[in-house]
């Protein structure tokens, strides 16, 4: 029960923040597929076991973290992709006002 | 239709008076910028020199009053790339027919502008690098390793693109109108001499080179520590690698 309540507790504060327009679309639908990855390995020992049972894990509750560490790994990769086009365009805008003034500088 | 036309003709006619757009990138310069921003106004005609000080500590302070100096001043330190970005851009827009590329530390000499750009008229080529003959220096252990390392990214950076350079790090370039148009359609990362003269290289730009004395620095220090060497070196080897993907695709 607690197991399925957190995952739904973190669903929730998903979609508030999407609601309040804290998020993104992009980034609520990532972390609703990530939280539904999450609930279904959590929740059901069929896919526990098949998940060892590909990942060659002897010890299956183990095949858990393994999900959560992939989950983390792509989460990192996703938010470094966000992070760096959040870079490159500002460094685009600084680029044009930076250009405006030289070229207002130069005219005068 | 233009309904501006005439205004911009005029314009246009205007900024033509400048050909020569010298670009010289600082950060925390002060001391070596007066003399040679002096020795550029009062050795060559026609010619704009463009400062931006790439978030200083201490804002620059130029003494030369001539119109033909333009500093500005980036509030963050954005890195070489995006300031080398900046002034193709800016030499692009207001039509500069050469554009030229010194450091602010006083290490390449004036007198080199003048044979680039005889050089890139004689030899009509797009780009014209000044190759440093006495670069490499074996007098420390500091030393030792950045002339490895840099004979190294030579080697390879040569194997890849069969070029010829000698010199793939020096900040001293010129380039001529069709090279400050195309060379302004990318953006540039941090240290961007590899990156640019690969991507020069890879569009088909017409290369020459001229062999340069630099000067030991008038003031400061390189800003490339050990740590900042190994990050260029793994940025080196990526850029080789996207050149790949690019050239194959």
């Amino acid at each position: 029960m607690i197991r399925l309540l957190i995952s739904f507790l973190f669903l929730l504060l998903v979609f508030f923040l999407f609601f309040r327009k804290k998020l993104d679309f992009n980034l609520t639908s990532l972390l609703i597929f990530f939280l539904a990855v999450f609930l279904i390995v959590s929740n059901s020992h069929l896919a526990i076991y098949f998940l060892a049972d590909i990942l060659g894990i002897e010890y299956v509750p183990l095949s858990i973290v393994s999900v959560a560490i992939g989950l983390i790994f792509c989460l990192c990769i996703c938010f470094a992709v966000l992070i760096e086009d959040t870079r490159r365009r500002q460094m685009e805008i600084l680029k044009l006002i930076c250009e405006e003034k030289i070229t207002k500088k130069m005219r005068k | 239709m233009d309904l501006n036309f005439g205004k911009t003709y005029l314009k246009n006619l205007k900024q033509t008076s400048m050909e020569t757009l010298v670009f010289i990138p600082s950060f925390n310069d002060q001391l070596s910028l007066d003399p040679l921003v002096d020795e550029i106004i009062s050795n060559y005609k026609r010619t704009c020199v463009l400062i931006i000080d790439d978030g200083s500590e201490q804002m620059l302070k130029i003494k030369c009053r001539s119109k033909r100096v333009i500093v500005f001043r980036v509030p963050i330190n954005v890195g070489l790339g995006v300031t080398t970005s900046i002034a193709l851009d800016v030499a692009m827009k207001n039509n500069f027919k050469y554009f030229f590329r010194l450091d602010a530390d006083g290490q390449h000499p004036v007198k080199y502008i003048k044979t680039l750009k005889e050089r890139i008229v004689s030899s009509k080529t797009n780009i014209c690098i000044g190759v440093r003959y006495n670069h490499e220096r074996f007098n420390s252990f500091r030393g030792v390793i950045s002339a490895v390392l840099k004979r190294h990214l030579r080697f390879v950076a040569n194997w890849l693109s069969s070029a010829t350079l000698n010199d793939w790090n020096t900040g001293f370039f010129g380039l001529d109108r069709i090279g400050i148009v195309k060379m302004s359609q990318f953006s540039y990362s941090r240290y961007p001499e590899v990156e640019f003269y690969l991507r020069a290289h890879n569009i088909g730009l017409n290369f020459s080179t001229i062999s340069i004395y630099q000067k030991e620095r008038d003031s400061g220090k390189s800003s490339i520590d050990l740590l900042q060497s190994i990050m260029l070196l793994s940025r080196s080897y990526l850029i080789f690698l996207r050149f790949l993907l690019e050239k194959k695709s």
